[in-house]
């Protein structure tokens, strides 16, 4: 699987429990533009799976029906993976991108 | 007025478009359930930022891209694109024909229009144009323009009232002597008012005071913006000081803006470098035949110059009276400063223009009909592509891309070509126009825009006929 940075921030805030695309902006802080094509590709990739939230729920609240995504079995161990490389990748960008004391 | 939501509903819907058919009402549900939800949250807690609703619904359209670019498995336009591509290059022989001949054509119309729009639609560069006028003198009978006597402009200065100023430009020539070594100076000795018939402002510094036109206040001059760059560093604290002309010390007053350059004398190509305050000679009044100067005016609010002449042509029969002797047949023409800079060379632009246009037009039919002919040869081509299941619209838009594709290299190759040709004409134009001036040439860029729209439409006809002959 393609893993991109904001990728491993939806997988982390899916394994945090959120479940709407919208709070998953929230969580993450990335535009919708960049949130919902990934949900898409982990769709299509097997990683998640989706579902609209039930009817009476909707309706008690008077809106639409919202989208329920959810990670699969599968999916889940993936997301722990790739959580865990972007982890690295993070760590590893903090010591580099750290203001530099050798140079002073 | 529509609240956010229902703009964010709004620019949600006009995303849907992209969406597929098949996938659009569940996209479209998903998009509003989230919304709704969102701006539920803010009225159950409204002390929290309202959510920024239009910018959410705006990423809809990323999303809607992304399904459409993984549903629609072919996306017509690149395919076609590639396709294209791949078709002109086996080709070769044909492309770079048809390309050669476009761009060639379309060079020629580039620069004709930024010739044309250089010398008859750029607006002259003071405020108002249109009320500056020149006043010449002529021969009853001819209808040519003659430079004009000073004794003569004295008397229309004196007695004309269609002009709020009317002010005269004798040419001179001075010796500086300020530099590294000693230079003849092209310059403008001016009466009182002759900025102000222009309407410009000064770069730095002022223009004449009417004391300044007195003997004694005189060694006062202008420079011209160019002269102040390449002399003095741009410096604005020369204005004030001394400099050697013609071994006397002539007070730098003022500096002209970049583009003051009126060119009202035909005989001198190049720019002006320093304008000096005229002095009314003694002898001066007294000179009314074989003049030298040049005459402008700015007309008054409200009138005319069908009435400044009338009213020139008035004044010139009662100084015709008064001096019969030096001013017999003398008349006055008053010209509109444009049609002096571009009334001789109009038409010969206008043929020159229209000839090349025509060339255009040409060579569009020529590579038209290049693509009828090979339109014949991919008979077959077409045959499999329709056998495959293209529909006559997916054939007519790689037909149309394939000759949008053409037509753009050529554009590029025309745009090229046409800079070369503007610096060439340049160079013959500032001989044959005297206020020509070669900076100008982002028109050349606008106007291929403009030739790239008409070389598409062009090629058009040939995209569209084929499929039809084919079918």
């Amino acid at each position: 699987m393609r893993l991109t940075f904001p990728t491993a921030l939806v997988l982390q805030a899916l394994l945090d429990g959120r479940h709407h695309g919208f709070d998953i902006m929230d969580a993450t802080g990335l535009p919708s533009g960049t949130v919902y094509p990934i949900l898409r590709r982990l769709d299509a990739e097997g990683i998640l799976r989706s579902r609209w939230e039930r009817e009476t729920v909707a309706r008690k609240q008077q809106r639409p029906a919202r989208r329920y995504y959810e990670l699969t079995a599968g999916g889940r161990a993936v997301a722990r993976d790739a959580v865990t490389r972007a982890q690295g990748l993070a760590e590893a960008g903090r010591r580099l991108f750290k203001p530099s004391e050798s140079e002073g | 007025m529509p609240s956010t939501m229902q703009r964010a509903l709004r620019i949600v819907d006009l995303a849907a478009r992209l969406v597929p058919a098949r996938l659009r009402d569940d996209w479209r549900q998903e998009w509003h359930g989230e919304l709704a939800a969102a701006a539920d949250a803010e009225r159950e807690s409204p002390r929290r930022a309202p959510p920024p609703l239009v910018r959410y619904a705006l990423g809809s359209f990323s999303d809607a891209f992304w399904i459409r670019q993984r549903e629609v498995a072919d996306l017509d336009a690149i395919d076609d694109l590639r396709h294209g591509w791949r078709q002109l290059r086996q080709h070769a022989g044909f492309a770079v024909t048809a390309v050669g001949i476009l761009a060639l054509s379309m060079a020629a119309s580039v620069t004709a229009f930024s010739v044309v729009s250089q010398i008859l639609l750029r607006p002259l560069p003071y405020p108002n144009p249109d009320r500056i006028v020149t006043v010449w003198e002529r021969q009853i009978a001819t209808p040519g323009k003659l430079d004009v006597a000073p004794g003569n402009f004295i008397d229309w200065r004196a007695r004309a009232t269609s002009f709020s100023q009317l002010a005269a430009a004798d040419p001179y020539s001075y010796d500086y002597t300020g530099g590294d070594r000693p230079e003849v100076l092209k310059a403008l000795n001016v009466t009182e008012g002759f900025f102000d018939v222009f309407a410009v402002k000064p770069l730095a510094g002022r223009f004449f005071r009417p004391d300044e036109h007195k003997k004694g206040n005189h060694q006062v001059v202008v420079l011209s913006a160019r002269f102040w760059r390449t002399h003095f560093g741009a410096d604005p604290n020369i204005v004030g000081t001394a400099i050697p002309i013609d071994n006397l010390p002539y007070v730098v007053v003022g500096v002209a803006p970049d583009d003051f350059q009126p060119h009202l004398l035909e005989d001198a190509p190049n720019d002006r470098q320093i304008w000096a305050a005229k002095v009314m000679e003694e002898y001066e009044p007294r000179i009314r035949v074989s003049g030298y100067w040049a005459v402008a005016g700015r007309l008054k609010d409200g009138v005319s110059i069908e009435q400044a002449q009338a009213e020139m042509d008035t004044l010139s029969s009662q100084i015709e009276t008064e001096n019969p002797r030096t001013n017999k047949g003398v008349r006055a023409s008053v010209i509109t400063l444009r049609e002096h800079l571009v009334g001789d060379v109009r038409p010969a632009v206008g043929l020159f223009t229209a000839a090349v246009f025509g060339v255009l037009l040409i060579a569009c039919v020529n590579v038209t009909n290049l693509l009828l002919a090979r339109g014949a040869a991919r008979q077959q081509e077409l045959a499999v592509r329709t056998a495959l299941g293209a529909n006559r619209w997916r054939l007519v838009g790689q037909l149309l891309v394939e000759t949008l594709l053409l037509a753009s290299v050529a554009s590029l190759a025309a745009l090229v070509l046409a800079q070369a040709a503007m610096r060439g004409l340049s160079t013959a134009l500032t001989h044959l126009v005297s206020w020509w001036s070669a900076k100008r040439s982002p028109t050349a860029t606008f106007t291929a825009s403009t030739r790239l729209g008409s070389a598409w439409s062009s090629a058009c006809p040939a995209g569209c006929r084929r499929p039809r002959s084919s079918a």
